[in-house]
């Protein structure tokens, strides 16, 4: 039996290495929005909040953070409504070609997102719409419907469709059955796809660097032109902060929706 | 127990999980050429046993003694033992063929060889043309028929049982069963066989092993677990029974039970180990209790009874029945007699002998047959 | 309501703002760019010629292959085990080490490479690790270099192929592996006999999805590999915003979509056929 103890033990011990693998530009960019020097040093030469104090006291970032939020809700609220409707029909609808539908849907996860990026760029300035929010919104929706699709799906699938049929013949017309039966039992679903959607929207640099007009900024692009133009802790400090949140709301997601499932 | 050495033997093996305990210190033989039977309720421990026998559960503390050599330490795939699995485990990217062939393959066996086995044994189970299919194409019983196969071709030393019948329709359930009998006379290679049906367990097995909550309640021939159970568990899980609470009145030529409430006794067989006074439980099988107008006056156990429920189920009137002082009797009656309707008054009557005492759970209870309880 | 009216919005959506604008990018590239003046009218293959026959174009797309079946390999050896452990551990940690997994992936992407420029540079930890430990005696070039990418991509990129592997560990029936074992097969026969082969179909999507999206990357890229290194998403990135030739940009997202949609297709004809045999 030993063989197999050490087994269990190196695989213990891989494992453990590769989530030290897998945390370690996190905990670097940590420590390092700490430090007292004015370049990024790891380990931090000595500490200090005054970073963190100057993200936030920044107009430009503060414009950024909001920009952001905003389209990731509007993408947000777009991909759901199209995502869950697609779903329904995908699960509880027979649709010829089904698979062939869900494969097309599925299709901005893989595909190049710079592509998506140029096209919209040529597309929006044909149609006058460069730097509009719905185009940008639209072109987030692109990107997030596939995650909603997915996760409502995944829900969908686990859901009796017997208890809309109960519904139905106790009275109950369609989309009474819909909002009173089915869309409670797949909110778990719902809320995983909508924090997919708010997620990727809100972190998305490919498509909207391309798109972003003048007086536009999100968050994600801005860090990324200012370390093009060299780095230093404040860039850390929002990072950071970015990590933080996105940290508990992981855990969050993971206590009252079981995340895990839909990933 | 038999004077040769068994084919295998536990000896005090234990297993928890946790805070549950698995297996609580069981210890059984198997004689060569055997078929055993471990019978129980789900979460018994016997799937447990199993799965410690074959190597694949290491356990806390007990051996493993196979053909008198002790395998508790010995890895899984070097104890040549066969492993039938209730999910049947067949291997879904290989064919019926190569599945089949894994084992010898492991072994070495030379392809000269290898081909002609792997044919045999599957003509042995019935499947011969079948060998390119892959387990998919096949019906529930046809996979069944290739996990035997799979773990009868390399002539294990013993072949356990892990439930194997239970994913198949009834009808399939019995002709496997016969099947599986068939097999075992034929290669006479001793078999561990799990399961929760009583009547699979009573049908197959030359000795069954009653086993609640990880440890032995009894183990004996079908019979005599039927006839004679050790424990009210093993009365309650063999078949329906009548329990009729009360005190041992008298011992002597026989043993008479004043039952509870004052009014009736019942007249048993004496049973050695029980007292004068001890509460017991008079125990009657439902088919054991015969019922119509009275064949000779001054036979034990004759009693009033008033019809309050029948069913007809084919081979058996089901009825129950009220006696005198309020207490209510489950019988089986054979379907070709005629039906008796609710309200009718009759009689019932059984055999001393067919009346199992049992002591009140509880109070231990010494050996009814010989084999005990496998301590 | 019927399937397909419920269909419409979402099919609406990718049709018109996905569909429609990558195809008008296909006009586009056949197009000339002359600098200061715009996009002149006229058909010609000029942009495609020169992309798959310059050396400097044919050098980017060999990068940028090369980075994918690197990444691919490398995600694919580090992340099996771990895979392996979060499909089969009975550890009550389970569902949160998988969370775990996930968080990196939900965690912007900038700052997870920005992370790495820490780590990668001269002065950086890894080279400070590096020369503490006495494996090099100067600083090893880690940023703007093969291998400064393959660390980042691989990185980014591990959790996917991990999470694609473990639906596909999960998949296995538990029973198979311990029939092998008792049929006489050693843990390392069972695993390569029973275990590997079904894990087939998912390391094949797994390898795919890696290697798509790693050829498709822009961000980390750019950001490891800075300005001069390019890989082909970098390309187009400058040719549309600084070089303003969108001619030869819309030529160049062209060859790397239909790259992407090749393997896409291979990897389905491929999963029918290892599905079949499955």
């Amino acid at each position: 039996m030993t063989a197999a103890r050490l087994r269990t033990w190196l695989l213990r011990a891989w494992v453990a290495l590769v989530f030290g693998f897998l945390m370690l530009p996190v905990v670097v960019i940590a420590l390092a929005s700490f430090s007292r020097t004015s370049y990024l040093t790891v380990p931090p030469k000595g500490l200090t909040l005054r970073w963190f104090a100057a993200v936030l006291a920044d107009p430009e970032y503060v414009h950024a953070i909001v920009f952001s939020v905003l389209l990731a809700l509007g993408a947000t609220i777009g991909s759901l409504t199209a995502g869950v409707a697609a779903s329904f029909a995908l699960i509880r609808r027979r649709v010829a070609g089904g698979p062939a539908v869900a494969a097309f849907l599925n299709a901005p996860l893989v595909f190049p997102g710079v592509v998506v990026g140029v096209a919209l760029l040529q597309f929006y300035a044909l149609l006058h719409m460069n730097g509009t929010f719905v185009g940008l919104a639209l072109a987030h929706m692109v990107i997030t419907v596939p995650y909603v699709v997915r996760a409502v799906t995944a829900s969908l699938q686990g859901a009796d469709p017997e208890l809309e049929h109960a519904a139905r013949v106790l009275g109950a017309s369609g989309p009474v059955a819909f909002f009173t039966v089915t869309l409670p039992l797949i909110r778990p679903g719902v809320a995983a796809g909508a924090l997919f959607s708010f997620i990727v929207s809100f972190d998305n640099v490919p498509v909207s660097i391309f798109l972003l007009g003048a007086g536009q900024m999100t968050l994600p692009v801005k860090i990324f032109t200012a370390i093009e133009y060299g780095v230093d802790p404040s860039i850390a400090a929002i990072s950071t902060m970015l990590i933080v949140l996105t940290g508990l709301g992981l855990a969050v997601a993971e206590r009252w929706l079981g995340f895990h499932r839909f990933v | 127990m038999s004077g040769a050495a068994p084919a295998l033997a536990v000896r005090r093996l234990r297993k928890s999980f946790g805070t549950v305990v698995a297996v609580d210190g069981v210890s059984l033989d198997a004689a060569p050429g055997e078929f055993l039977a471990l019978l129980g309720p789900s979460g018994c421990g016997k799937s447990t046993l199993l799965r410690m026998v074959a190597g694949l559960v290491e356990p806390d503390g007990g051996e493993v003694v196979l053909a008198g050599e002790d395998i508790t330490r010995i890895a899984v795939h070097q104890r040549n033992l066969g492993l039938v699995f209730q999910s049947y485990a067949l291997f879904p990217h290989m064919t019926v063929f190569e599945n089949v062939a894994f084992g010898l393959r492991r072994r070495s066996v030379p392809p000269p060889e290898l081909g002609p086995r792997v044919e045999r044994m599957l003509e042995l189970v019935r499947l011969g043309p079948l060998g390119a299919r892959h387990p998919r194409e096949l019906s529930g019983g046809q996979q069944q028929r290739v996990a035997l196969a799979r773990a009868l071709v390399t002539e294990p030393r013993v072949l356990l049982l892990d439930e194997p019948l239970s994913n198949l329709d009834a009808l399939l359930r019995e002709e496997m069963r016969v099947e599986l009998k068939r097999l075992q006379e034929r290669l006479g290679t001793t078999m561990i066989f799990v399961t929760h049906d009583q009547a699979e367990a009573l049908i197959l097995s030359d000795r069954v092993v009653v086993m609640e909550a990880g440890r032995v309640e009894q183990i004996g021939r079908p019979e005599e677990v039927y006839r004679r159970p050790a424990t009210a568990f093993v009365a309650r899980f063999l078949g329906r029974a009548n329990f009729l609470a009360g005190t041992l009145a008298e011992i002597g030529s026989a043993a008479v039970v004043a039952l509870d409430g004052g009014e009736l006794s019942v007249v048993a067989l004496p049973r050695p180990g029980l007292e004068r006074g001890q509460p017991v439980h008079a125990v009657i099988r439902q088919e054991a209790i015969r019922l119509g107008p009275a064949a000779e006056a001054g036979r034990p156990n004759q009693f009033a009874a008033t019809v309050v429920f029948h069913a007809f189920a084919g081979q058996a009137h089901h009825y129950v029945v009220q006696l005198g002082d309020g207490r209510e009797l489950e019988i089986a009656a054979p379907g070709s007699a005629p039906p008796l309707a609710r309200g009718v008054r009759t009689r019932v009557e059984w055999s001393p002998e067919d009346v199992i005492l049992l002591p009140v759970p509880g109070t231990p209870h010494p050996a009814l047959s010989p084999e005990g309880r496998g301590l | 309501m019927s399937g397909w009216r419920l269909l419409v919005p979402a099919l609406l959506l990718l049709l018109v703002v996905f569909v429609a604008p990558v195809g008008m990018l296909v006009p586009t590239s056949l197009r000339s760019y002359v600098p200061l003046v715009g996009i002149t009218g006229g058909v010609t293959a000029r942009n495609y010629v020169r992309l798959l026959t310059d050396s400097y174009y044919l050098e980017i797309i060999g990068r940028t292959l090369a980075l994918g079946l690197g990444v691919t390999c490398a995600t694919l050896i580090i992340g099996y085990p771990v895979a392996f452990f979060l499909a089969r551990t009975r550890s009550r940690w389970r569902n949160w080490l998988t969370i775990l997994v996930v968080f990196p992936l939900m965690l912007n992407l900038v700052v997870r490479t920005f992370g790495w420029i820490a780590l990668l540079a001269q002065n950086g930890l890894v080279n400070q690790a590096l020369q503490a430990l006495g494996v090099v005696d100067g600083p090893v070039k880690l940023l703007f270099n093969f291998a400064g990418l393959m660390i980042g991509l691989t990185h980014i990129f591990l959790p996917f192929m991990v999470l694609v592997l473990i639906g596909a560990i999960q998949n296995i029936p538990r029973d198979v592996e311990d029939a092998a074992r008792v049929l006489g097969a050693s843990w390392g026969s069972a695993f390569l006999r029973v275990t590997l082969p079904l894990s087939a179909p998912g390391i094949l999507s797994g390898s795919i999805l890696v290697f798509v999206l790693t050829i498709s990357a822009l961000v980390t890229p750019r950001l490891l590999g800075g300005p001069t290194y390019q890989v082909m998403s970098t390309l187009i990135y400058d040719e549309f915003l600084q070089r303003l030739n969108w001619p030869a940009g819309s030529a160049q997202s062209l060859l790397l979509t239909a790259m992407v949609l090749v393997l896409i297709y291979l990897s389905g004809r491929l999963a029918r056929r290892t599905g079949a045999a499955a």
